[in-house]
């Protein structure tokens, strides 16, 4: 471009689209790779993703283990 | 609160501490007169109906509860906001749903099989079982003492006996149906599954969410486990034939969700500001209330014999005793040190925010955060749940059933009070943080 332009060649007009880029969603990170939002100037960032932080916690899988299980008795009973 | 007594606690955390944990115990305390008072809108249904269907219809009840009160309180803005901070909480919330809702079901056939004075006091272990996931989780009664350990373990147990005697007493003659050992493993598998439900709570707040944001997914699990196992229980057919024959009395069963709700709220208060070891055995004085309700206004002992009435007098002074241990053996400043190191584990892990969870912890808003609104969204909550609500009490059927009145006024007035006195004091304190 700069080199017509030093050539003597005229810009052809520059057409403005109408801000295409706003229409265009930004790609959306996937629910475990997204950042935690909290108000702290400090903001800490999880060391691995969400989902590994999760499935890594015991305090979710005794939870599961006991519903789980809590089901299957259940339907033993029933 | 008084201006001064609010510039010394925040000079003095630990006067700060001694008066959430002031307010935790009052949350407590009130939150088993509201769930023992939920049980009398239940008492007014004589109808056959399957347990299935009368536990789904109070849990539709909960459920628009759960999303108008949170609502109207704080406003749904606030609880976006947390579910933006801890988004990962949502997951723990609809798993508490879940196993409240696999623990009542669980409970009804415990009670068709053993009876309830057997049962009952196997799902009340559920307080035992949230003293060993305080303390192994979440630091709880670490660096406590011995005083401190006896009062809490040795309440727990004395309203455990307390509660097996209100138990025995206050049951009719049961016949033992086809397989007691089901009812027995019901009744443990209930208590189990509630007092696991504790980890979930507790996490929440150590986290720094709002009770009031935790109930609102909560709710969403609850009812979801509800629906699916009453649809997999009866069919979809006979479940439709039985919500339509209820028709008349959906307004009394809601109502009993609506008023367990309330309780459950200060329960969830209590569970943040006391910890799950102390929290769950003082919600447990529901029971008391629940007796006193059936006793004073259903006259369910009526014509019984002297012993029973001792049983009662005796099982209730038990509780109480128990209740009174347990709210003489508040968290030290070494506990207290201990539960925010359990808090940091979760703000390393999450990426939250210390001030954050700081701030919230210490009841109180963190700098920079937006302060609670009602929006036009909150008001169509709100508008729509008493729609409802109107709509059912305007076909229900009032039930035929003798009751006194005065008692039961009486002890309306006297859970308004609490209701009014530890709201206040929640608003004053806390302003529902």
């Amino acid at each position: 471009m700069y080199r017509r332009f030093l050539a003597g060649e005229s810009f052809p007009p520059r057409v403005f689209l109408p801000h295409l880029c706003y229409l265009v969603r930004a790609t959306k990170l996937p629910f475990s790779e997204r950042e935690v939002v909290t108000n702290g100037s400090d903001t800490p960032q999880p060391s691995r993703n969400r989902l590994a932080n999760i499935f890594t916690d015991v305090q979710f899988w005794v939870p599961v283990a006991v519903l789980v299980v809590g089901l299957l008795l259940l339907e033993w009973i029933r | 609160m008084s201006a001064t007594s609010t510039t010394a606690e925040a000079t003095n955390p630990s006067s700060r501490s001694r008066t959430l944990q002031l307010l935790g115990i009052f949350s407590g305390l009130t939150a088993g007169a509201w769930l023992g008072a939920a049980e009398a809108p239940t008492k007014l249904v004589t109808l056959g109906l399957s347990p299935m269907v009368i536990s789904l219809i109070m849990v539709v009840g909960v459920f628009f509860a759960r999303w108008s009160l949170p609502a109207l309180i704080l406003g749904s803005s606030s609880i976006r906001a947390d579910a933006r901070r801890c988004p990962h909480l949502i997951i723990w919330a609809i798993l508490a749903g879940c196993l409240w809702a696999v623990a009542n079901t669980l409970t009804v056939y415990a009670i068709r099989d053993i009876g309830l004075s057997i049962a009952f006091p196997l799902w009340n272990s559920n307080s035992l079982l949230g003293i060993l996931w305080g303390f192994l989780f979440f630091n709880e009664l670490r660096s406590a003492g011995m005083r401190r350990w006896l009062g809490v373990l040795g309440g727990t147990l004395v309203m455990c006996v307390g509660a097996a005697i209100l138990a025995i007493a206050s049951s009719g003659a049961h016949t033992a149906g086809a397989n007691p050992m089901h009812g027995v493993l019901a009744a443990l598998g209930a208590g189990v599954l509630w007092g696991t439900m504790y980890i979930p709570y507790r996490k929440a707040y150590l986290s720094g969410m709002n009770p009031l944001s935790f109930v609102t997914f909560f709710t969403i699990g609850e009812l979801g486990m509800m629906s699916t196992l009453s649809f997999g229980t009866l069919g979809a057919q006979r479940l439709f034939a039985e919500l339509s024959a209820a028709r008349g009395i959906i307004f009394w069963l809601m109502l009993g969700g609506f008023i367990w709700v309330i309780g459950d709220l200060f329960q969830q208060y209590a569970a943040k500001y006391v910890g799950i070891s102390r929290g769950i055995p003082l919600s447990n004085t529901n029971q008391l209330w629940g007796l006193l309700w059936g006793v004073l206004v259903f006259g369910e002992l009526h014509g019984r014999s002297t012993s029973t009435y001792a049983q009662v007098i005796g099982g209730s002074l038990l509780m109480i005793l128990g209740v009174g241990s347990i709210a003489l053996s508040s968290a030290s400043q070494q506990e207290n040190t201990q539960w925010r190191a359990a808090a940091q584990r979760e703000s390393d892990r999450y990426g939250l925010a210390s001030d954050f969870v700081e701030a919230r912890l210490d009841g109180r808003q963190s700098a920079g955060e937006a302060v609670p609104s009602r929006g036009v969204l909150d008001w169509i909550f709100v508008a729509f749940a008493t729609a409802v609500f109107i709509y059912f009490a305007s076909v229900a059927s009032i039930p035929n059933l003798p009751a006194n009145w005065t008692p039961a006024l009486f002890l309306s007035a006297v859970s308004l009070i609490l209701l009014v006195a530890c709201g206040l004091r929640l608003w004053r304190t806390t302003r529902f943080q």
